[in-house]
């Protein structure tokens, strides 16, 4: 058997659910010496090595979805999703990002809308962990920033950073699970989550925003000019103050870079 | 297999640096904090490049141990075995850590993990011949020009045996040194693990390999997994090395030069003592080897 023909065969085996193993296992009767122990038995410890670590990587990036909804029911659905969406890289803290979407469309999970913003917070710690160094924008970079050219000037938010907007308490939701309280928080009611992830330092930090704040990092992070970023915010939140909003994200070193349009 | 050209005779000779002490460990996440307090009389550490890939926590601290030990850098993404090129983005990102980490050795293993664009994250079995070969000549080679310098690659552990092999595989593993220049990262473990899983002798294996090729030893646990009035083992990396592994190093090393070894542990880590103590173990019979060869003399 070719070589690339044998791989993509295996792959196929590698990526189906245990149960067809065996059935598979069939059309390698030819091509793997079959003694003593059967070949669907050895193909099958490939089989648990390959979905038994990738759905184990799922379970570490997402420990508060496992505090949620238990280790089996979690880790049957990180297999489902790795036999779906196996990663494209060998570099597995790039893997399962897409967890969140799954769990969104998975039928299983329609009892529990807000698991899927969970692993969105998940994800966003976890990116913020592994995310490259770069250096925060300082007061000093700001404040050689020409003021006639502020309003075109772009920013860039730090690589780690992310923003999560959610009807659910994801806070208060990830304190219970960490057992930092007992209460469990109200999920019929809309919460209007508005919360920052990113890195300073060795720190991953989770901030609470305003909306105003909130829709003003939002603009930035599309690439709008801060001109058009603050005019946009003062538009739904008239009392949104800049100076504040930039001494602010200054001390919390949310900027990387500036870039002038002019 | 007499038309395949030496290639090393073309490259410059892998020698094996000297260290004071030649044991090393592999550096996983738990251990960072106690390493850096209590700096562990340990002669280097190994870590999978893959871990430390972007940049982020884990390299800060890789940066911290780095001013305090050598590195090795360990693949276990390049999917050498694979009917395709390296990926090259993947080699970017590893070339990017081995300028900054500067290590004293690279290396990856003899299997594939990478099929189109999926990654199964295992190090999967190969046939040990012609095709294989030629397809492991080409990825080695790609990856040692890019890299500009020559890897190592490791022997796996598998638990299916192809039937159209054409030789064993630590023939496959000394002609691939020889048409790659690569050397050989010669894992004692997997070959107790493999010779049970097969029916063959490991001791065999170390007679029939190229001593000379080989840069560095693995030593790790593994895991008995019955199957009906038989057993596979498992190279799982959670467990103390087995007394017989020990054995068939103590038997390895007796024929080479106080060998470079590390000690692997991937999951369920236990405390560092406890791998210092597997560490001490490998250094103890290194020098018991050495002692009786002085005492020979």
């Amino acid at each position: 058997m070719p070589l690339n023909e044998f791989q993509k065969d295996f792959k196929g085996i590698m990526l189906r659910p245990l149960s067809q193993v065996d059935e598979a296992a069939s059309q390698f009767k030819d091509n793997f010496v079959n003694d003593h122990i059967p070949v669907n038995e050895r193909l099958k410890i490939y089989h648990n090595n390959v979905l038994g670590s990738l759905s184990k990587n799922i379970l570490t990036t997402y420990p508060l979805l496992e505090a949620l909804v238990g280790e089996n029911f979690l880790k049957t659905l990180a297999r489902e999703f790795v036999m779906e969406n196996p990663p494209q890289s060998a570099c597995l803290h790039y893997y399962g990002e897409e967890f969140d979407i799954f769990l969104k469309k998975h039928a299983s999970t329609q009892s529990m809308p807000y698991l899927s913003d969970v692993a969105t917070l998940e994800w966003a710690l976890h990116k913020a962990y592994h995310a490259a160094d770069d250096s925060p924008m300082s007061t000093d970079d700001f404040s050689a920033i020409e003021p006639d050219s502020l309003a075109d000037t772009t920013l860039t938010l730090r690589g780690s950073l992310s923003l999560i907007a959610s009807p659910y308490p994801l806070q208060a939701i990830r304190d219970m699970c960490l057992k930092k309280t007992e209460d469990a928080p109200d999920m019929t009611i809309d919460h209007n989550t508005r919360i920052m992830v990113w890195r300073q330092k060795l720190e991953v930090n989770i901030l609470p925003l305003e909306d105003d704040e909130f829709m003003m990092l939002s603009e930035i992070k599309k690439d709008k000019s801060l001109g058009e970023a603050v005019e946009n915010t003062l538009n739904a939140y008239p009392d949104f103050d800049f100076a504040a909003f930039l001494k602010k994200n200054i001390i919390f070193e949310t900027f990387s870079k500036a870039h002038s349009n002019n | 297999m007499a038309d395949l050209i030496d290639k090393t005779s073309q490259l410059i000779p892998l020698d094996p640096p000297v260290f004071d002490n030649p044991v090393g460990l592999g550096l996983r996440a738990p251990h960072y904090e106690e390493i850096l307090e209590t700096k562990p009389d340990i002669g280097w550490f190994e870590v999978h490049p893959e871990n430390y890939f972007g940049g982020g926590i884990h390299r800060h601290y890789l940066g911290k141990i780095r001013e305090h030990y050598p590195l090795s850098l360990h693949a276990v993404g390049l999917s050498l075995g694979a009917d395709q090129p390296v990926d090259t983005e993947h080699l970017r990102q590893f070339k990017e850590l081995i300028d900054i980490f500067e290590p004293f050795i690279v290396s990856d293993h003899v299997s594939w993990s990478a099929s189109g664009n999926a990654h199964l994250n295992d190090l999967l079995p190969l046939p040990y011949n012609r095709e294989t070969l030629e397809r492991l000549r080409r990825n080695i080679e790609q990856t040692q020009e890019y890299f500009g310098r020559q890897i190592i690659v490791e022997n796996p552990s598998t638990y299916i045996a192809f039937k159209d092999n054409e030789m064993s595989e630590f023939e496959f593993m000394n002609l691939l040194a020889k048409i790659t220049g690569c050397g050989i990262l010669l894992d004692v473990n997997n070959i107790y693990v493999q010779s049970h899983n097969h029916g063959l002798d490991p001791y065999e294996y170390i007679d029939g390999v190229n001593k000379n090729a080989i840069f560095e030893i693995h030593l790790a646990g593994h895991t008995e997994k019955t199957i009906g009035d038989h057993s596979l083992l498992i190279d799982t990396h959670n467990k103390e090395v087995k007394d017989d592994v020990w054995d068939l190093y103590a038997y390895t090393i007796k024929q080479l030069d106080k060998p470079l070894t590390l000690i692997e542990w991937d999951q369920d880590f236990p405390p560092l003592e406890t791998l210092l103590s597997e560490a001490s173990r490998a250094r103890k019979i290194l020098d018991l080897e050495q002692e009786e060869r002085h005492a020979a003399e």
